[in-house]
Order: structure tokens, then C-alpha cells, then sequence
């Protein structure tokens, strides 16, 4: 049967599953007129985020400004207002976000509104406006071609490799199936397990892409004096029963199915094929959900294990558990159950129609647990140096 | 029900999927393995590993079919498998100095 859910359409051809007015601190200092803009102004989506001062030169590390661009040319992302404390930086940032997209970007300056409440004034003004032009969007109908989906993991135990991962992986084969995208992350927690992606590298090049980056993560940490797997697992992992990062990585990359590994993509990239991703990201969920987001994940399906609460404000987040203990007492925050897995009451075959079902319902507007709860946030990976 | 989980012919440990008391006998399956009975020698919570086989120190221990760690003491058939005494072969100088992946 043909799947298929609501989505909005944008005019590059892209699909959302949610249709956001965002507004956008081009750097820290101007989060608080972000968030009164959004305190003033129902419906609109606040980004706020650390540094970004001094990062728009034309010789910077572009890591920084890429992230911004792609997470609001994310498709759940209808249009943007930005807000800088000066022009240059903000007319930047909304020349790139609408370039690729053809959605509408425009900006307020503190410096050119005179102050900080006549920029609030002006940015309650725009927002009022693009709410209503994005609430004009008609949903229609779409097949699960049009997807990106983003697999992650956080607060993992023994249940998440058991359970919640190979759910997860058996969806990723099916959107992959049907045409979609979907992209795994965290690179340190693919250490010790590399060679079995490796495998699956659809050549050379892409193998030995993925081993680099892993590579680079073990000596970087040598480098630096650190051994990373007394940081990873973490303190929770090991309270769920995970005793080492091997363990830990051979389950986690169970969540990006079985297909072929098409590439590996640098943080917040966009994949250029249908097919199946490495992102190259920090492991902690936030940051890496923040990449996904920038490389245009329209959902993101999250086993966890012990419970991790954090979703990503653009992505809506389906948090998957297995640990029949963390259903009960962690319960609102879960968005799907799947101990009958790991108790082995029921097989995979048996939730996964299920749990497909649930994806396509919150791709269709159904609001997930962390967008309820409002249990969201987006860390830009940090800027290396700061001048 | 299902007490405990086996992943692998290969693996030389389990995972309990519910707290089991010392001294209880459980059984488990995977494949050609067919309730394969085990005394547990520890208590163990839910998600922890437990060796089916004697492994001794500074051996394999094998969970996925994949290695995980290595010993860092004697481990007896049914005892609980953690931190005490498994650790990580990867992500530190000496691992990598051998070579690792």
C-alpha cells in the first residue's frame, strides 16, 4: 500500500511536515528581542543561539553560517525573519536562506530600528504579517519519497541496541525503499562498530570517508589527552547496563537500517540523493539533532533507552523506547512503546506497521511529546575560535 | 517469559530483560541455541549482561557476534558483566598505539 501524509509544499519543490515562521538570532546578543518578538507574536518559532559575533567575515570557518542557513532552509520552515544587531550579517544570512529555497527571508537590525524596542516593534510588525501569508499553505498529499528522516539516539541503555535501534532501522529501510533520505550521526558512537558500515560504503571512497572520520575522532581524543571511552558510555548508559562505547556504537547504528551507504556528509549538509547518510557530528543529541535539522530532516526518530527528553524545535521528534521500566515512569515523554520487543512478546514485524503509522501521522501533523512539552533546543556545533 | 536475551551463536554473554535473582535458572535461545539453561550466579537489573561461558582475563567478550571489550579478570559462566571487569579495547593511547580499527 502506498504510504502517504499532509505536507506543505515549498517552492523549490521541498516538502514540510510543519510549516514554521521562524525568527532567527543572527549572533547571542539579540536573543532577547527574539524572544519577545515571540512572546508577542502567536504561532512563530524563536532560534535562538550562542556566539555568532565576528563570524560573518568572508575568510571564517563557514561551520557556523552554514548551520544557520540550512536550519531554516529546513522545508518545515516556511519563512524567516532574522534579527541582527547590524545589517551586514543579517542581509547575509537572508540572501543564502533564500537563494536555494525561494522562501522569504527578510531582516531587522537593531542598529538601523534605533533601539532595541523600536527593532521589537518592527519585528512583531513582520511576524504578524508572515504568519499570515504561511497560514494561507493548503496541505496535500505526498508519498514517503519526499522525506528526510533523521535516526538518533540519547540516554541509550542495553534495551535501545535490543529494541528501539532495530525498530527505528527497520523504518529507515522502508522510507529509503520508498524513495526517501535518511541520515545517522554522532561519528564517535559509530567507533568500534566502523567496519560494518564500512561494508556498506557504496565504494571506495565513501569507505574510507567513514573510517577518516572515525579515525580522526580516536586520535583527536589521544591528541588531546582524553580517553573517550571513560566519557562514552556515559553515567546513564552504564546505569542501563552498557559497559563500553563498542557496545554501545554496535548498537546504535542499528537505527540506519541496512542499505547502502550512499555518503558521508559534513555537518548540517544536505544530502543530494535519495538513500542512506553518515553525518559527521558531535554524539550528544542536541547538537547532533541540530545538524540533522540543518541537513534537512523533516522528522527525527529517537530511541531511548534510560530517557532523553530533548527534541529538536525544527524536526519534529518521536521518541521510541524499549525499557519496559522508562515506559513507566518517563511515559509522557515517550511518543511510542516498543518493550514488547525487548521482553519478547511481540517480534519487529509485529510493532513496525505501528510505528510506520505514528511517523506518518506526526508528518502529518500530529505533535510529538518534546513539541508538546516544548522540551526543545538547537546547539550550533561550537565556533573553534572565537576573536 | 523471556528473561534474557542472546544475540549471537557467537556471543559469550546475554542480556536480562528483567532483574534476575542470584541463584535463579533461566534459559535462552537464539537459533541453533534452543533453551540453553544457565544458573546465575549474581543478581542482575534489567539490561545487564551476563557470561554463559567461563571467559578468562584479558579475553574477548563478545556481544552483536562483535567484540566489545576484553576482561580485565576472570569471568565465570553466570556472573553479571560490567565495569568490574570489562573494558573498552578502543578510544585510548594504548588501544590505539595496537592499532584498533
Amino acid at each position: 500500500m502506498m504510504q502517504e501524509f499532509l505536507g506543505y509544499r515549498r517552492e523549490n519543490g521541498e516538502v514540510g511536515v510543519r510549516n514554521h515562521v521562524a525568527v532567527l538570532s543572527a549572533m547571542d546578543n539579540c536573543n532577547g528581542i527574539v524572544k519577545k518578538i515571540s512572546s508577542q507574536v502567536r504561532y512563530v518559532l524563536p532560534i535562538t543561539v550562542w556566539y555568532g559575533r565576528t563570524q560573518y567575515s568572508d575568510d571564517g570557518d563557514l561551520t557556523y553560517f552554514n548551520s544557520l542557513v540550512g536550519l531554516m532552509q529546513n522545508p518545515n520552515i516556511h519563512s524567516v525573519l532574522v534579527v541582527s544587531l547590524e545589517s551586514v550579517s543579517a542581509k547575509k544570512l537572508c540572501t543564502a536562506i533564500s537563494e536555494k529555497t525561494g522562501k522569504r527571508a527578510l531582516y531587522i537590525a537593531v542598529q538601523e530600528e534605533g533601539n532595541s524596542i523600536s527593532a521589537v516593534a518592527k519585528g512583531v510588525e513582520i511576524c504578524t504579517n508572515l504568519i499570515s501569508i504561511a497560514s494561507e499553505v493548503k496541505l496535500e498529499k505526498f508519498d514517503l519519497s519526499y522525506l528526510t528522516i533523521g535516526v538518533e539516539c540519547g540516554g541509550s541503555d542495553t534495551s535501545s541496541g535490543l529494541s528501539a535501534n532495530p525498530a527505528l532501522g527497520k523504518i529507515a529501510d522502508i522510507v529509503i525503499n520508498a524513495g526517501g533520505k535518511v541520515i545517522l550521526s554522532e561519528t564517535s558512537e559509530i567507533l568500534g562498530a566502523e567496519h560494518i558500515l564500512a561494508k556498506r560504503a557504496i565504494n571506495d571512497r565513501v569507505k574510507e570517508k567513514l573510517l577518516s572520520i572515525v579515525r580522526n575522532i580516536e586520535m583527536e581524543t589521544v591528541k588531546n589527552g582524553i580517553n573517550i571511552s571513560e566519557i562514552n558510555p556515559s553515567p546513564d548508559n552504564k546505569a542501563g547496563g552498557l559497559t563500553t562505547l563498542e557496545e554501545k556504537s554496535l548498537g546504535a547504528i542499528i537505527k540506519g537500517g541496512s542499505s547502502p551507504l550512499q555518503d558521508v556528509i559534513e555537518f548540517g549538509e544536505t544530502p543530494k540523493e535519495p538513500g542512506f547518510f553518515v553525518m559527521d557530528t558531535p554524539s550528544p543529541a542536541t547538537e547532533s539533532m541540530t545538524g540533522l535539522s540543518a541537513g534537512g530532516a523533516q522528522i527525527i526518530l529517537f530511541a531511548t533507552g534510560k530517557g532523553n527528553i530533548i527534541g529538536s524545535p525544527i524536526s519534529p521528534t518521536i521518541k521510541v523506547t524499549g525499557n519496559p521500566n522508562t515506559v513507566e515512569y518517563f511515559g509522557p515523554n515517550i511518543d511510542f512503546d516498543v518493550s514488547s520487543v525487548f521482553l519478547g512478546q511481540q517480534t519487529l514485524d509485529d510493532i513496525i506497521e505501528g510505528l510506520l503509522d505514528f511517523m506518518i501521522k506526526v508528518a502529518s501533523g500530529k505533535k510529538t511529546r518534546s513539541e508538546i512539552l516544548g522540551d526543545e533546543e538547537i546547539v550550533l556545533k561550537p565556533v573553534p575560535l572565537v576573536i | 517469559m523471556r528473561k534474557a536475551i542472546c544475540l549471537d551463536e557467537k556471543d559469550n554473554v546475554v542480556t536480562a530483560v528483567s532483574t534476575i535473582k542470584s541463584g535463579e535458572q533461566i534459559s535462552y535461545s537464539h537459533n541453533q541455541l534452543n533453551n540453553i539453561t544457565l544458573t546465575v550466579k549474581d543478581e542482575v537489573p534489567l539490561g545487564f549482561k551476563i557470561a554463559v561461558t567461563d571467559i578468562r582475563e584479558n579475553a574477548p567478550v563478545i556481544k552483536y557476534g562483535e567484540v566489545i571489550g576484553k576482561s580485565t579478570e576472570e569471568i565465570s559462566k553466570g556472573s553479571i558483566v560490567h565495569t568490574h571487569n570489562l573494558k573498552s579495547i578502543r578510544g585510548s593511547k594504548d588501544a590505539f598505539v595496537e592499532g584498533g580499527c
